[in-house]
């Protein structure tokens, strides 16, 4: 007993809860979230401060976002919403929802959400109209929709000229119309010239290895089938087994070489679009920045 | 010629029966797994898809050749694929997803036709152990069902 009572007497002490807290920041600012979100639920575990705990579960949403952990950044963020009593601090919750499913990818869900937001008039009046037409816009710029971006940011400057948002606005709405340039391959042209000649769809994408190498396969297994085709004919048992066989191979290799033209020339354009909207993101990221 | 062709078709079924975990040579990985665009953690061993859940014989051969290649042939090659995840992991899910028509299609593509430009440098990336490999997964190959942007949304640690 007594070796047991100085073993526990050379433990640490036990963390207060004002110690949690720096902690806490210390390790999300260090990147370590899971960590600072250990500390953040023993901060609420020892705290009995309601909007205490609002502001520990927001920041634990946040903590869960960066890690990349989306359903339990959206479970805090409704653990959150039971605790917000103001109109204030539900406006905030109701944004940061919507922030929750668009830091997910789900940009479906993140505009109803944002539309649920703009619904009630005092959310409206909190967050600012022109925060919630700002960030409608950028789920539709996330996804791709050029067209329904710019028309969310329609006379954006001269309705809301007193406010903070305009610079985001004009390069959201420049970035939207700097997409017609990201380079386009038709994903029908690629299989049409893959289907005269093999390869040349891929070459037409600038996979000119590919396209080679598919030139190369299937134009062997044709000139393979064709001689194959000659021997057999010039033989006494004209049975075409063979020559049917290797032809049938072929022809797989030939419709897949048209099939992975039409696609890839797809896949390039959505390669394009999304490095384009990764790049241009950071321009007007400070959306989401809650005042 | 016949009863060596039924005997050999017999075998590969016998060779393709589902393995246990340690048969696999890198492990029990899921597809899924990958990263944000500019982020790369670590892929997390999850349970793999179970492939045999199809009533389509086609598709049910198809997938036991490939499992027979994993389980057999596999070991003896470098084991070089370029991308996340490996040509018969991709195989074996565009076959279980597509059928047997389109998988194999999608998988001649991915192994003879798509392994030497540098446009595979821009697809998201993943991590497997220190190096990275662009993430090429059957649902981006799909022609008849559209794929929306974002290409890759990490949920926990799996992406949809």
């Amino acid at each position: 007993m007594l070796a047991l009572g100085c073993f526990l007497a050379t433990l640490p002490a036990p963390l207060r809860a004002e110690q949690r807290l720096p902690l806490a920041e210390e390790f999300f600012k260090e990147g370590d979230y899971f960590r600072s979100i250990t500390e953040f639920r023993r901060a609420i575990h020892d705290s009995t401060d309601e909007a205490e705990n609002l502001r520990l579960w927001l920041h634990i949403t946040a903590a869960y976002m960066n890690a990349g952990r989306n359903t339990e950044a959206l479970q805090s963020i409704q653990k959150a919403a039971r605790l917000a009593r103001t109109k204030h601090d539900q406006a905030y919750v109701c944004f940061l929802t919507g922030r929750v499913f668009a830091a997910g990818g789900v940009f479906v869900q993140a505009r109803k959400q944002f539309e649920t937001c703009m619904a009630d008039s005092e959310f409206l009046a909190i967050l600012g109209p022109d925060r919630m037409r700002l960030a409608i816009a950028a789920t539709y710029f996330e996804t791709g929709d050029w067209d329904k971006t710019l028309a969310r940011l329609k006379d954006f400057e001269t309705e809301f000229a007193n406010g903070s948002l305009g610079g985001e606005a004009t390069l959201m709405r420049q970035a939207s119309l700097g997409a017609d340039h990201i380079p386009y391959r038709s994903p029908v042209l690629a299989g049409v010239l893959s289907a005269i000649v093999p390869g040349l769809g891929q070459v037409y994408e600038g996979r000119y290895w590919d396209g080679l190498q598919a030139f190369v396969i299937v134009g062997s297994l044709g000139a393979l089938t064709a001689a194959l085709i000659v021997s057999d004919s010039n033989q006494k048992s004209f049975t075409l087994m063979l020559p049917i066989v290797v032809g049938s191979i072929g022809g797989v290799f030939y419709v897949s070489n048209i099939y992975g033209a039409a696609n890839g020339a797809r896949m390039s354009n959505l390669i394009s679009a999304s490095r384009y909207i990764d790049e241009e993101r950071r321009k007007y990221n400070s959306v989401w920045n809650l005042p | 010629m016949r009863t060596m062709c039924r005997v050999v078709f017999v075998l590969v079924l016998l060779a393709s029966l589902p393995a246990r975990a340690d048969w696999w040579p890198e492990g029990w990985y899921d597809d899924d797994t990958a990263a944000r665009p500019g982020h790369y953690p670590d892929m997390e061993k999850m349970q793999v898809p179970f492939y045999w859940d199809t009533a389509e014989p086609a598709t049910l051969l198809s997938i036991a050749f490939v499992r027979f290649y994993q389980t057999a042939l596999s070991r003896t090659r470098s084991g070089n694929c370029p991308f996340w995840p490996s040509c018969s992991r991709y195989g074996l899910r565009a076959l279980h997803d597509y059928g047997a028509i389109f998988g194999w299609l999608m998988t001649i593509d991915r192994i003879f036709f798509r392994e030497n430009s540098d446009i595979y440098l821009a697809y998201p990336r993943v991590m497997r152990g220190k190096e990275s490999y662009p993430y090429d997964p059957p649902r981006f190959d799909y022609l008849f069902k559209s794929v929306e942007l974002p290409l890759v949304r990490e949920d926990s640690g799996r992406v949809w």
